[in-house]
């Protein structure tokens, strides 16, 4: 009479299937062993015993899951909320199928990140036609654009002996929650373009702070030329001046699967690097550069270096809402292995003047291996790293000391090292939570839910 | 907060099944080890209830079972064996769905409505399945050839049931 483990896991939105849950498995045996008991003893009342067995039996295979149409309503209280901040959706069923539906589950499918703080995202109820059932939840936002448009359904027969299981689609609402994220910068390498800007490089040329002196040659502005050297020694000299560049920079965030681990508080370190990410582009803006970003993912995200206001709200844009630094990992690549993080791609689109700072919980090897590529490339790298590592188990420590060994790696081969210390932690009751990460909600609708 | 707790919810099918349990140990309370043996069968729900283990409340269902045909061999009456029979299949279904409720629904949901109407379709079934059967032995006179007359429809409509 016990069920198979899970339903509902692998199916994608408007599919459906119909099922035996297993529950009555067996009780033929019931009727079975009763009847042989009855004729090995001779006692033909033994026999009715059996007929609980056979009755059940008869009764599993009578009905079936009733194909439930429903219909939905959903209202989320904001769909333009800051980090930390609770949003209320209520979710309304209406049983519009001309009959009762005797055991009816549903969940909302909540997206993937939000933690559902108060109330429940799922019901278990009978409904008749016409009736409807409602439930309230309220989640704590987090970065990042979530879209609510699906609900995971389970109806059974009265019987509970087979059950139809489906995801469907509903209207979409979508609840956009924008970080506010601080403005931070790296030390950068002397790589420049070769246009006037403002970051001070080793280049030399027209500008105002002293960079040193040469010997004078024919054609040097007579401006440029040091007349105290020239009473003091007899000699003609040339001033050189430190010119200021306009420097691109290119911020490589690591969103590959491998990137997702968590320290335990159920945040991914892709958020971390995400929050990284953006304080780098205020800062790097505000220096004046030219800043691009790129995703070390199978999800490609490429947005070249430029400068500007919009330039900046569409890269600050891109960190919050673009799929590659979504929430959920990205699904294991097929076919091509030897790009799968994209990395040969970028190779041929991150500009050659450009610096390279790499966003990067550095879990791995890989992100070691592209800094290095990147550096030998000529590219000036920096890696900015937060730290997703705990120290609460030995597994973990080992993690945080293999982490310290890839980055001292970097260091040895000449590659700048920054130990990212975050910005944007989750906020809401989970912050610097560990226990209880195990049982959270689950947010791949229809994955594991329903048993 | 929904997550983390570990609360629980008297549900109605955990009081029916056992209350189903109870009717099966006075059913066999004739024989002296049926009754050893189902109230170790209600021992089994009933933890299997508490500690939420399905396969215990199916144990626990299965030894009710054997206690009732243990006591169907010696003397006990026809309507003893159907409220035994019966009543330990509830005890098991009625169990287990009420596990599954807890595992599905939240603590805050009420879930009566859902699990009275399991019971009554379980409760109806046996009734039906019960009068049927009962109607049907006392109404043919008792014999050797009558007995194995049932016996062979009763294996005829068990053959049918697992074709399957």
């Amino acid at each position: 009479m016990t069920e198979p483990a899970t339903v509902g896991a692998g199916l994608d939105r408007g599919e459906g299937r119909l099922e035996r849950t297993g529950r009555w498995d067996g009780i033929h045996g019931l009727a079975l062993a009763a009847t042989v008991v009855a004729i090995l003893v001779g006692k033909p009342v033994a026999i009715l015993a059996g007929l609980a067995g056979v009755g059940f039996a008869a009764y599993s295979r009578f009905a079936e899951a009733p194909e439930p149409e429903l219909a939905v309503e959903r209202h989320v209280s904001d769909t333009d909320p800051a980090p930390g901040e609770t949003v209320r959706v209520t979710l309304t069923v209406e049983n519009e199928s001309g009959a009762t539906l005797p055991d009816l589950r549903f969940a909302d499918d909540v997206p993937a990140g939000l933690e559902v703080v108060d109330g429940t995202a799922r019901h278990t109820t009978a409904l008749r036609p016409g009736k409807r059932a409602s439930i309230a939840y309220e989640f704590a936002a987090v970065r990042g654009r979530h879209e609510f448009d699906s609900l995971t359904v389970v109806t059974r027969d009265v019987s509970g002996a087979s059950r139809r299981v489906a995801r469907r689609t509903t209207d979409r609402s979508t609840v956009v929650c924008r970080p506010a994220y601080e403005d931070s910068s790296v030390p950068l390498g002397d790589l420049a373009t070769r246009l006037t800007g403002s970051q001070p490089v080793s280049a030399t040329g027209e500008g105002l702070a002293f960079h040193s002196l040469r010997e004078y040659r024919a054609g040097d502005p007579l401006g440029s030329v040091d007349w105290n050297r020239f009473a003091k020694d007899g000699e003609l000299a040339t001033r050189r001046f430190d010119q200021p560049r306009t420097v691109k920079v290119v911020l490589l965030v690591d969103a590959r699967a491998a990137a997702y681990v968590t320290a335990g508080d159920g945040r991914p370190a892709v958020d971390a690097c995400a929050h990284a990410a953006g304080a780098l582009v205020g800062g790097l803006a505000e220096a004046d550069c030219h800043v691009g970003l790129a995703a070390l993912s199978p999800r490609e995200c490429w947005l070249p270096p430029a400068s500007g206001r919009s330039h900046r709200e569409r890269l600050l844009d891109a960190l919050t809402t673009h799929d590659a630094f979504g929430w959920r990992p990205p699904a294991a690549t097929r076919g091509d292995t030897n790009d799968a993080d994209g990395f040969g791609r970028l190779l041929t689109q991150i500009p050659g003047d450009a610096q390279v700072v790499v966003c990067s919980p550095v879990v791995d090897d890989r992100p070691v291996e592209a800094a290095r590529a990147l550096d030998a490339r000529g590219h000036d790298v920096t890696v900015a790293s937060p730290d997703a590592t705990a120290d609460d188990s030995a597994y973990r420590r080992l993690a945080a000391t293999e982490r310290r060994v890839r980055l001292d790696e970097c260091r040895r081969a000449g590659i700048a090292v920054v130990e990212w210390t975050d910005g944007g932690r989750r906020p809401g009751p989970s912050a610097g939570a560990t226990a209880g990460a195990e049982t959270r909600v689950a947010t791949d609708g229809g994955d594991a839910r329903w048993r | 907060m929904s997550r983390g707790t570990d609360r629980r919810r008297p549900r109605a099918s955990h009081a029916l099944a056992v209350l189903a349990s109870l009717a099966v140990l006075s059913a066999v309370r004739g024989s002296a080890v049926a009754t050893l043996i189902g109230l170790a069968g209600a021992g089994a729900v009933v933890a299997g209830l508490v500690r939420r283990s399905e396969s215990s409340v199916v144990f626990g269902g299965a030894a009710l079972f054997a206690a009732t045909v243990l006591a169907a061999t010696g003397p006990a009456s026809a309507e003893s064996v159907l409220l035994g029979g019966f009543g330990a299949v509830i005890a098991a279904d009625l169990g287990t769905f009420g596990l599954g409720i807890d595992r599905d629904a939240d603590p805050a949901v009420a879930t009566t409505r859902v699990e009275l109407l399991h019971a009554v379709g379980s409760g109806v079934v046996a009734i039906l399945t019960a009068g049927v059967g009962y109607a049907l032995f006392e109404t043919v006179p008792s014999g050797g050839s009558l007995g194995v007359v049932a016996l062979l429809l009763g294996g005829v409509v068990l053959a049918w049931l697992l074709r399957e």
